[in-house]
């Protein structure tokens, strides 16, 4: 992991890996929008609107994945001070913005049909509207804060305490009477989806995955060269 | 997928919401990568 730390060798394995990673993406998400349109059924209880699902459970798991891919960053950022870390949780925090706003626009869509209103607030859903607005103040950080290592440091303060929000998501269902349902993926006894459903959004969620994946590598290369051309002004302006 | 179901719309709009955010996304993501690498490249020149 040291070893990739080293920009250099981080931008020869990124420029390596991201031609076949938007390739991937491409053709999973071609089969996961075949799935979600063709062979899956409409639900006995939510009719058409179920496949609202493959979108929105995808979207909400990389929003709550990024969110923690930054804490985790951030905790590298704070102990080992690899040069890396920071930026890494830097770039994820737009991207996993994106995620939860689709997880929450989509959501909120395929509740009016089902529940009969677009918003409730109930646990799940304040829980996911609050990490949006944590990304959205760890993003304000980074912009509000001109020296760079200052502004590092507040946000990753913000990432570690903000990351408490993620266990308050994935438990709010059980620990509160929620009109969201409960999980119904990964929980104790295996899916309790139809095989017919799974498959599609196994897919789609890893047609999610790749596309963020693809997306914080290109945003890193240009991260690393946003530093580089940063750096290169200082030391002109130095210079003269 | 029943396109004359009255559920269909609920479906298209989530799919098109969720399709131009992504593509925005992306393209914001390639541009700013682009113009980064440029502005780089030119530097070293």
């Amino acid at each position: 992991m040291q070893k990739f730390a080293n920009p250099f060798l981080f931008l020869k394995l990124a420029n390596a890996i991201l031609p076949f990673l938007w390739v991937i993406t491409a053709i999973l998400f071609a089969m996961g929008l075949y799935g979600a349109f063709g062979p899956s059924p409409a639900d006995y209880q939510q009719g058409e609107t179920v496949r609202i699902m493959y979108i929105h459970v995808p979207a909400a798991w990389i929003g709550m994945f990024a969110y923690g891919l930054m804490a985790f960053a951030s905790a590298i950022a704070f102990i080992f001070r690899h040069p890396l870390a920071d930026a890494a949780a830097k770039t994820a925090a737009p991207l996993g913005a994106v995620f939860c706003f689709l997880a929450l626009v989509t959501g909120s869509i395929w509740g009016k049909p089902t529940w009969g209103t677009y918003w409730v607030w109930d646990a799940r859903i304040t829980s996911m509207f609050i990490l949006l607005l944590l990304y959205l103040g760890y993003m304000a950080i980074w912009q509000a804060i001109e020296d760079e290592s200052l502004a590092a440091m507040i946000a990753r303060i913000v990432a570690l305490v903000g990351s408490i929000i993620l266990p308050v998501i994935k438990f709010s269902v059980e620990y509160w009477n929620t009109l969201h349902q409960p999980a119904s993926i990964m929980k104790m006894g295996g899916p309790s989806i139809d095989k017919s459903m799974l498959w599609v959004l196994l897919i789609m969620a890893l047609a999610y995955t790749a596309l963020f994946l693809a997306l914080h590598l290109t945003s890193l290369r240009t991260e690393i060269a946003m530093r580089k051309l940063r750096n290169a002004r200082a030391s002109e302006i130095r210079g003269n | 997928m029943d396109w004359n179901n009255a559920q269909a719309g609920y479906v298209i709009a989530a799919y098109l919401i969720s399709a131009v955010c992504l593509i925005v996304l992306v393209a914001w993501c390639l541009l700013k990568d682009r113009a980064a690498s440029s502005a780089l490249s030119k530097l070293k020149d």
